[in-house]
């Protein structure tokens, strides 16, 4: 670059790549650039510490989602924490009105026949994306609160309407869902509704994954699935397989389960494909191989580095699995 | 300032949200020169400013500038919230130590000196200028991802990154003598 200048820098692409440690061509163009011109390293200083400002600002959406977030937290957190004799009464009337509420709402829980939202088009939806390797807490107005797993999309109305609370997932989540009668919480995924009566549960739901599963420690839940409904008791886990479109309900490990939340990842006889997805959201990573890869993985990962993990699959099936920067090379033995 | 703060305490909730709504920004770039992770930093930012609410009333009631609180308060949530893998022990070993008070006050004078320069230079430019910038930097788009974004051609939002660049020079200049200092 002739005569550089600051503004002449940070315009180009290249330039900002190596500020970032984004490639590793452009660093070794840029350290050898600045070796054979010396004297153009005060510029260069300059413009890399400009880079360096600029990209380190929020932007707005991240800014207006970060603070409807706190916005709904401090709104629930003011609701648990009024006074004491308002929250008794409170819960008397809720109590009283549980059993005639419950059998008014599945009256029209039952004429509800898909898993469509109700009527949302004046709602202000508030979109939160859980990068690969995050979890994220959420709490939203009502008082429940929402372990996010790592690559989900988890969508809440800003503030919840009059008779409802409905939210949207394509993704996995830990949820503990505050108990109100007279407001149902629905969970809505792609192919089903969860219905929530005051209960804490896990559920994988990922649009990209073969299977939905929603596993129930406590209270109790309904699932509206092809209309038809499934009650869940704690211990029980509703599982829908989308290649053999079938829906099963079976016992789970509740300890195993709970550690889900915490990072655990658990394969039946997994695919490739599947093995790849679920840790590309535990890792960040990505997968090349020029070949087809056939799998059957089973096996439990929790706090496993991934080149631990790597390592274990190299000696348990015919391939060999190796890293390479941030994309897992996959060949032949 | 600390009119704002003592009435949080009380449990305005105006006060609060005018809290945030102004320091959100300058403690977000202090967060990432702490660690470069937007996500690590807007978690931490959402813990802090729960926190703070959680606690309202049993804030001090402090005689010296609130913002120091929340800076100092962020950073210990940020190391809090960083777990350390064994490969990264090392490179811990070869962090500087923990910086006296009064270095510590003094960096966090230069962000919020640093942020109202760079709202004022950024305030300097067009309309369409600042969404370019916004773009090419605070969310790190490509040229060409722009060009589609907004219908133009590459060159053209070459030009305009670089005009505004250009425009933002004088403002740029005094700031690079901070970001030198504070970088040091």
């Amino acid at each position: 670059m002739l005569d550089p200048t600051v503004e002449k820098l940070i315009s180009d692409h290249s330039f900002v790549n190596y500020c970032l440690s984004k490639s590793a061509e452009d660093s070794t163009f840029w350290d050898r650039w600045l070796e054979q011109n010396p004297e153009h390293r005060e510029v260069t200083d300059k413009a890399r510490q400009m880079v360096l400002l600029l990209v380190d600002q929020p932007t707005e959406d991240e800014f207006q989602i970060e603070r409807t977030r706190l916005l709904n937290h401090i709104t629930a957190f003011n609701e648990q924490h009024k006074p004491r004799v308002r929250r008794l009464w409170k819960a008397a009337v809720a109590a009283a009105t549980i059993l005639l509420v419950g059998a008014i709402s599945y009256q029209v829980w039952m004429h509800r026949q898909d898993s469509q939202l109700a009527n949302t088009s004046n709602i202000d939806w508030v979109a939160q994306h859980v990068p690969d390797k995050k979890m994220m807490h959420v709490a939203l107005a009502d008082g429940t609160t929402v372990k996010l797993f790592p690559g989900s999309n988890f969508s809440y109305p800003a503030a919840f309407q009059d008779s409802i609370r409905e939210v949207k997932l394509d993704g996995g989540g830990f949820f503990e869902v505050k108990h109100n009668a007279e407001k149902p919480f629905i969970i809505h995924t792609d192919e089903l509704a969860v219905r929530v009566m005051g209960t804490s549960f896990n559920m994988q739901a990922y649009a990209t994954d073969n299977q939905t599963k929603v596993a129930l420690f406590n209270g109790k839940v309904l699932i509206e699935h092809q209309g038809k409904q499934q009650t869940l008791s704690p211990g029980q886990a509703f599982v829908w397989d989308k290649k053999s479109q079938s829906a099963q309900v079976e016992s789970f490990d509740v300890a195993q389960e709970r550690q889900v939340s915490n990072g655990l990842v658990v394969f039946e006889h997994a695919s490739y494909e599947e093995v790849a997805r679920q840790l590309t959201r535990k890792y960040g990573v990505k997968w090349q191989s020029d070949i087809a890869v056939q799998i059957q993985f089973s096996g439990t990962i929790h706090q496993e580095s991934l080149e631990d993990v790597l390592n274990h699959l190299t000696y348990t099936t015919d391939y060999r699995f190796t890293l390479q920067q941030d994309t897992v090379r996959v060949q032949q033995n | 300032m600390k009119d704002t703060w003592l009435n949080i305490i009380k449990g305005d909730r105006t006060s609060f949200l005018k809290l945030y709504d102004t320091f959100y920004t300058p403690l977000f770039h202090y967060g990432m020169t702490i660690r470069r992770d937007r996500e690590l930093v807007k978690e931490s930012l959402h813990i802090l400013f729960c926190e703070l609410w959680e606690r309202h009333e049993r804030l001090p009631q402090t005689k010296v500038d609130p913002k120091f609180y929340l800076f100092t308060w962020l950073k210990r949530i940020i190391i809090r919230q960083v777990e350390i893998p064994h490969s990264q022990i090392e490179d811990l070993l070869h962090e500087p130590a923990e910086e006296s008070i009064e270095a510590q006050s003094i960096a966090i004078e230069q962000v919020m000196d640093m942020h109202e320069r760079l709202q004022r230079a950024l305030n300097k430019l067009t309309k369409k200028q600042r969404r370019y910038i916004q773009w090419r930097f605070f969310e790190e788009r490509s040229y060409e991802e722009i060009a589609e974004l907004d219908n133009a051609s590459v060159r053209t939002v070459y030009n305009v990154i670089y005009e505004a660049l250009k425009r933002m020079r004088g403002d740029i200049a005094i700031l690079h003598a901070i970001i030198l200092i504070f970088s040091k």
